[in-house]
């Protein structure tokens, strides 16, 4: 628990704000990284990863995925119906004819309660759990298809003063640490996301041999074959929300798809252009 | 899983796909694994929640996952033909691609349950600046998209009256609502029930008693009832706020309405014929009417008129009704008392009232009005028409301006605990009917109004006791004997109802009467299952029947003959009830449609479902045989 700087009240882990005064203290997944326990645990195992790789013989592979993941961003991966849902929410025409438009981002009282108690989010987050939005960290764009087929990449600015990353995904981490309700996760395993990666880097370091090439980094951070129970991607945790104007592009294949679901895809194509968001073809 | 109940679900239409909780555990729905919900994620969870999707929570606790994957897919396809609806009218997308959006919403709307829902949705708002409705228009028509185009060229038309309408409810949901959350909920129920896009309709048309009767029919609607507190008085306070901001167009024929409350404005008779007869009063000099017929020569000669009057009123006939009305008018002007014509003219109003001819009844009424006569029948003729139409605070205006006139009058406070009662306002209706019996003790209409609002409340002892079977000679006896024989109905006791009810038909001498007593048994038939026998003892082609009773029955043998699986002639029967305006009747009708699944787009129902229009068929069939 942290103290307010401004009236000296103790601020809860779990909240944003100073309960007593109101002062912003930040988002409480970002302050539960910056923690100097966690921090020393990762810089441990940052080093060791290091001397891993030195001991492997491939120290310089290790050296450039590391550069190349300071330049990662998240993707959240969607269907075609949320991904037209989603690029057609700011537009009055459409907006005009919700009628939950004006609650939308109300959750409902009871799935707070319920995402305190129980469920993976629950576990690693109590009661700040419903306020996370989760992403996966991408170097290419591509994301988990196990959640759907189109990867919207997140725009860095967007993001990036409320966004922790955690080694796996939230669901595969509570069972790989057999993780309870009430338990401390072990340290080293979550990190800020100007310390993405070093995470990226103690995680992958037994994957990379000193073959490995710069193509292959995007597979060694994010690998999906469409099942989520062998999906593995560094998780990243967005605290809030976001809207159309966080999206930078998307991506994904018009192939594969029925004729209804081309002319959704057309449309969709056609708002983000409207939008100045790209479309890039997988 | 198929089995398992559902703690709670979440459903979103808007991207097909539900979360809910089982065994502690958060599961997903979606297009892949309707049948085979996963185990959600974090992800999962997020996405669905907290990136502005529209929800909708289920939690009756009585959920399981074949309900709820029912639920999905057809929300789905709502929401799927509402967007490719509101695709047409979008500008940003070429023309190939407008088009192949309404051509898909063309086919998904063929389903009613679709049309109603993006009905409800497109016309609950006026249509924004962006929308480019008229080529949307133009699309429709080149795709052969009828259906569609339809709804764009309602939100064409009706576009002042959705504006009026939506600025009105923003403005009134701030004083019905005490939270956001509360006033977001009420709009989503509203909107989604159709009543916003029906409002506009009536305005478009200058409807304005139509408004009336949406009021009725709506206030009816168990969703009304059961989620939105006090949705009756909501709808009646934006009825009347309508009303005050739309510009009535003028009248016809000329003459003032009366205000019901404060001073009442002077008539004047105008330029109708009739009116002008019954100016004729005025000019006859004092006691100058003719005395050639005894006063019971004249009240058989009138009470002849009034029946002839009355069938054709009951026919349609009008043309051929006002001419005889003329002739009545002139019978009374020559031989007998404005009074007379007074009291001739409230019984054809009832006649009008129970053929569901509203616009007669109230005509009727305002001839009575113009003679200038202060009586208590003409007043409650009034507000029993008002009460009809549905304008409940107008019928409660004019039961309190007579009771206040007439403070010994029972009828007035009787008819006044009925509107209470139609306004869903049991409790004060429970409390007029208790002062009612205090202060006259002796009425038996008064009696019998207090017995079944106790009956509504379960109080079966209690209302039994105020009521007698034990003289069978009077008409108001038998109406006794029938009402507690409906109380045991209600209570459960089928086999004293159907006894008691057996014997009031055979032996009770009034033939009107023998109707009531045949729908009750009916009704009573119904819940012992005995399916044939109301096919045989309900005949619907009798003639002397008002038209009310006449739709009860068909409901009833259309029910019977759907449960007996006897579908194509159900479905005959209930088609001759497509004209009926009485929403009991409307929604019992649909309520059998629905459980029977009588037409080709009905879906397979869950058990849920089935048994939750089950009650819903038995309390409405109830409510008619007692409202009889």
């Amino acid at each position: 628990m942290i103290l307010c700087d401004s009236c000296g009240s103790e601020i809860p882990d779990t909240e944003e704000r100073c309960l007593t005064c109101g002062r912003y203290a930040g988002p409480p997944n970002v302050r539960n990284a910056e923690r100097s326990e966690e921090i020393q645990a990762l810089e441990e195992r940052y080093r060791e990863a290091y001397e891993r790789a030195r001991t492997k013989g491939c120290l310089a592979v290790l050296e450039r995925f590391d550069q190349a993941v300071t330049a990662s961003f998240p993707v959240v991966n969607v269907d075609l119906r949320f991904l037209h849902f989603f690029v057609t929410s700011e537009r009055t025409l459409y907006t005009n004819y919700e009628v939950g438009v004006e609650a939308r981002s109300r959750k409902p009282a009871s799935l707070y309660h319920d995402l305190e108690r129980r469920g993976v989010a629950g576990t690693l987050f109590g009661s700040y759990s419903s306020g996370i939005v989760y992403a996966a960290l991408s170097l290419d764009g591509l994301g988990p298809d196990s959640f759907g087929p189109y990867a919207m990449r997140l725009r860095d600015i967007a993001v990036r003063s409320r966004v922790t990353v955690l080694e796996n995904n939230s669901y595969h981490f509570r069972k790989k640490h057999k993780i309870e309700p009430g338990d401390q996760p072990p340290p080293g395993y979550t990190a800020t996301w100007d310390n993405r990666h070093k995470l990226a880097v103690a995680k992958v370091v037994e994957y990379i041999t000193p073959s490995t090439a710069e193509s292959d980094f995007p597979r060694l951070l994010l690998s999906s074959t469409g099942n989520r129970a062998t999906d593995e991607f560094v998780e990243v945790q967005i605290y809030g929300t976001f809207d159309l104007n966080a999206v930078e592009a998307v991506k994904g294949n018009s192939k594969f798809v029925s004729s209804d679901d081309r002319d959704l895809l057309r449309m969709v194509k056609a708002h983000l252009k409207d939008s100045g968001k790209e479309w890039m073809e997988q | 899983m198929d089995g398992t109940v559902i703690q709670e679900a979440f459903i979103s239409g808007q991207i097909g796909k539900a979360v809910y909780l089982e065994d502690d555990l958060f599961f997903l729905m979606n297009d892949e694994t309707l049948d085979a919900p996963v185990e959600c994620h974090p992800i999962d969870i997020s996405t669905f929640f907290s990136l502005g999707a529209e929800i909708k929570t289920l939690s009756n606790g009585q959920l399981n996952a074949a309900y709820l994957k029912s639920q999905l897919v057809a929300q789905r396809q709502e929401y799927r033909a509402l967007t490719l609806a509101i695709s047409g009218m979008d500008r940003v997308l070429d023309y190939d691609t407008r088009k192949a959006a309404i051509t898909t919403a063309e086919n998904l709307i063929r389903r009613r349950s679709t049309h109603r829902f993006v009905r409800a949705r497109l016309l609950a708002r006026p249509a924004p600046e962006e929308a480019d409705v008229e080529t949307a228009i133009d699309i429709a028509i080149h795709s052969n998209a009828p259906v569609v185009r339809a709804l764009y060229q309602f939100m064409l038309e009706h576009d002042r009256a959705l504006a009026l309408v939506y600025e009105t409810w923003v403005k009134a949901s701030q004083d019905y609502f005490l939270s956001h959350a509360e006033r977001v909920e009420g709009q989503r129920i509203l909107t989604d029930l159709g009543v916003f896009a029906d409002m506009a309709s009536t305005l478009t048309a200058n409807n304005i008693k139509a408004l009336g009767s949406l009021v009725v029919t709506y206030g009816q609607k168990p969703e009304i009832s059961s989620q939105l507190s006090r949705g009756v008085h909501i709808l009646n306070d934006l009825k009347a706020r309508l009303i005050n901001e739309w510009p009535s167009p003028t009248r016809k024929r000329g003459r003032k309405t009366r205000t019901v409350v404060a001073e009442a404005e002077q008539l004047s008779y105008g330029d109708d014929p009739v009116s002008e007869m019954l100016a004729q009063f005025e000019s006859r000099r004092e006691n100058a009417r003719s005395r050639v017929f005894t006063a019971d020569q004249a009240k058989e000669k009138v009470d002849h008129q009034i029946e002839a009057i009355g069938k054709l009123i009951v026919k349609g006939n009008i043309n051929r009704a006002d001419s005889y009305l003329r002739d009545l008018i002139s019978f009374h002007v020559e031989h007998s008392e404005k009074e007379h014509l007074g009291m001739s003219l409230c019984s054809l109003a009832k006649i009008a009232i129970d053929a569901r001819s509203f616009e007669i009844a109230e005509r009727m009424v305002d001839y009575a009005l113009l003679l200038g006569i202060d009586d208590v029948v003409i007043s409650t003729t009034q507000a029993q028409v008002f009460k009809s139409m549905g304008d409940f605070d107008k019928a409660l205006a004019v039961y309190e301006e007579t009771m206040a006139r007439f403070p010994n009058d029972e009828f007035a406070r009787n008819g006044y605990a009925e509107v209470l009662k139609s306004m869903g306002d049991f409790d004060k209706a429970l409390a007029v009917c208790e002062e009612t019996t205090a202060r006259f003790p002796n009425n038996e209409i008064a009696r019998n109004g207090y017995a079944g609002i106790l009956i509504l409340f379960n109080r079966f002892d209690t209302a039994r006791s105020l009521l007698s079977d034990a003289r069978l000679k009077t008409k108001q006896d038998w109406i006794d004997y029938h009402l507690i024989a409906m109380s045991y109905i209600k209570s459960e006791e089928i086999d004293e109802a159907i006894r008691r009810l057996t014997y009031g038909l055979k032996h009770t001498p009034w033939p009107t009467q023998k109707n009531y007593f045949l729908s009750a048994l009916a009704v009573a038939k119904i819940r012992t299952k005995e399916f044939d026998e109301v096919v045989k003892i309900l005949p619907t082609n009798v003639v002397n029947i008002d038209v009310f009773q006449r739709q009860t029955r068909l409901a009833l043998v259309g029910h019977s003959q759907a449960a007996l699986g006897k579908n194509e002639e159900a479905v005959q029967t209930l088609a001759k009830l497509d004209a009926a305006t009485n929403p009991h009747v409307i929604n019992l009708k649909e309520a059998i449609s629905r459980r029977y699944m009588l037409g080709q787009s009905q879906t397979t129902l869950s058990v849920l479902e089935t048994h939750a229009l089950d009650l819903r068929i038995l309390e409405q069939e109830y409510f008619l045989a007692q409202a009889a």
